[in-house]
């Protein structure tokens, strides 16, 4: 009996993963949300996801949602403070079907040369935790007039190029003269919320700035270094790219 | 009282001492039925990114000796001056279930932009259940990767030798290590088995020639139960092989294995059909 228990749970087991993973359709978005203001409600499909409180630095809304295109608002008690459609693809799952995979695999492997079972449920769960991403990212920052942008995916990256930013507090900063002089990673500009946005490094948060308070700095290094603010045409030539 | 007490604890000690020991069984012949399961190579051809694959596939493989030996000893034991098991090497053979070996297996696969990743579940005709899990890259003209499996299963083995028992000291009588001849029947046990490997595959349009090499520990979680003095060996297990793709949904391949690490060549001739979506 315990025999045939052992067959059957094995048997479960793989149909399990085969109809579980290979049956998903659908995908999964992240909003990181930015709320300096208002109390506002997060809405995929007119369905309400999320409420996010105001003062909120950053938060982090999952939401499994089939493949296809869906439609992302945010509102507040009385206003849309944003209204945009995004896409899940083809490749919905893709991310967690790879590490699962290779999760299984280094598990068996693990019990294969003799080092047991324990290591290898380690092993299993590390690459879904290294490897799972999400199908659709949005970063959505509630200005502080209640306005709420989607925060663009930079594209183009300058590297070499040094800036000088004012009122920024995050920043990383190397000390020079009084001055806070920092090496851009990243940068773009947002032509409809005329606003600069800089990537502080690769894969972080992305923060905005007014033109004004961006200077951008020419030198070999960051000793030697004349920052100047730049008008719009400068700042057109590095347009920021939608999400979508 | 507290002496009494110390005596007492003492005589404890000595009962539960004398009533463990181990004894060891020097193998003079085994025979070690193992668990075979389908080879895993890959797609065979370029699969379009973002793109899963569904199928199921029927293999058979057919090998003329189903007996597989392997360079095994037992390890030297001494029990007490007259008696020790000696380092001896000895007749060991890994079994085949049968010369011809039928296995059927579903599988999904997904390639996202490079990486090719899957689980099968399978079955054979011991009967053996199996799920094995990869990742690999899937590219132009060539793939290659990883696989690790898991298998369940009902297998046989007999062998023969003789049984060590140790001088053991029991409510003060002393027996003396002895050793005795057993020779056991054909028995079943349930056991199982994970092996891993590497496989690659060379392409042109559907026509595919295919490698891949696993390593399996058969038998390697029953070392303890039987008082064995030896490890059982891993099997290295090397395959080379062709595959075609007739249109988009089945997929033939064809190919010979053989056990690397095997004292003598072991071939195994075999082929798969499989259907795809």
């Amino acid at each position: 009996m315990r025999n045939v228990l052992k067959y059957v749970a094995v048997v479960l087991f793989g149909l399990f993963v085969l109809s579980g993973c290979a049956g998903s359709d659908k995908g999964r978005a992240d909003v990181y949300y930015t709320n300096k203001t208002v109390k506002s409600t997060v809405l995929v499909d007119g369905k309400p996801v999320a409420e996010v409180k105001a003062g909120s630095r950053e938060s982090t809304i999952s939401v499994n949602i089939p493949k296809g295109e869906h439609r992302l608002t945010v509102v507040d008690e009385e206003d849309v403070l944003l209204d945009t459609t995004f896409v899940i693809k083809n490749g919905y799952g893709s991310g967690n079907w790879f590490a699962w995979s290779l999760g299984t695999t280094l598990l068996f492997s693990s019990v294969a040369i003799g080092t047991g079972w324990t290591l290898g449920f380690l092993m299993l769960f590390l690459p879904p935790i290294i490897f799972s991403h999400s199908d659709a990212n949005f970063n959505v920052n509630v200005t502080e007039d209640g306005r709420a942008t989607e925060t663009p995916v930079i594209e183009r990256f300058y590297s070499g190029m040094y800036v000088q930013i004012s009122k920024d507090k995050d920043f990383e900063k190397e000390y020079m003269n009084g001055m806070y002089v920092s090496k851009l990673d990243a940068a773009c500009y947002d032509e409809v919320g005329d606003q600069i946005w800089v990537e502080k490094k690769k894969g972080a948060p992305l923060f905005n700035y007014s033109m004004s308070d961006v200077s951008v700095c020419i030198g070999s290094s960051v000793l030697d270094v004349e920052c100047r603010v730049k008008d719009k045409e400068y700042w057109k030539q590095f347009p920021c790219r939608p999400t979508k | 009282m507290k002496r009494t007490c110390l005596v007492l604890l003492g005589l404890a000690v000595l009962l539960f001492c004398g009533c463990s020991y181990k004894s060891y069984f020097e193998v003079t012949k085994g025979e070690f039925e193992i668990m075979e399961v389908e080879h895993f190579n890959g797609a065979g051809k370029c699969v379009p990114q973002q793109t899963s694959l569904k199928g199921f596939s029927v293999s058979a493989s057919y090998a003329n000796d189903k007996y597989i030996p392997m360079d095994v000893s037992n390890k030297k034991q001494v029990l007490s001056d007259t008696v020790a098991v000696p380092n001896s090497k000895f007749d060991f053979d890994y079994e085949r279930p049968n010369t011809l070996l039928i296995s059927g297996e579903g599988s999904f696969m997904y390639k996202g932009d490079i990486a090719l990743s899957g689980i099968s579940l399978g079955v054979t005709s011991l009967p053996l259940f199996y799920i094995r899990a990869s990742v690999g890259a899937n590219m132009r003209n060539v793939e290659g990767g990883l696989f690790a499996y898991y298998a369940l299963g009902e297998t046989h083995a007999s062998f023969s030798g003789y049984w060590y028992h140790p001088t053991t000291y029991d409510m003060g009588f002393t027996s003396h290590a002895y050793k005795e001849q057993y020779e056991s029947d054909r028995y079943a046990r349930d056991i199982s088995t994970a092996g891993l490997g590497g496989y690659g595959s060379v392409y042109a349009g559907p026509v595919a020639l295919s490698s891949s090499v696993s390593l399996s520990t058969p038998w390697r979680d029953r070392s303890e139960d039987l008082d064995l003095t030896f490890d059982f060996p891993f099997l290295i297990r090397a395959y080379v092989g062709a595959s075609v793709w007739m249109g988009d949904h089945v997929k033939v391949s064809a190919g010979v294995s053989d056990y690397v690490n095997a004292e003598k060549l072991r071939l195994s001739f075999g082929g798969s059909v499989g259907y795809w979506l």
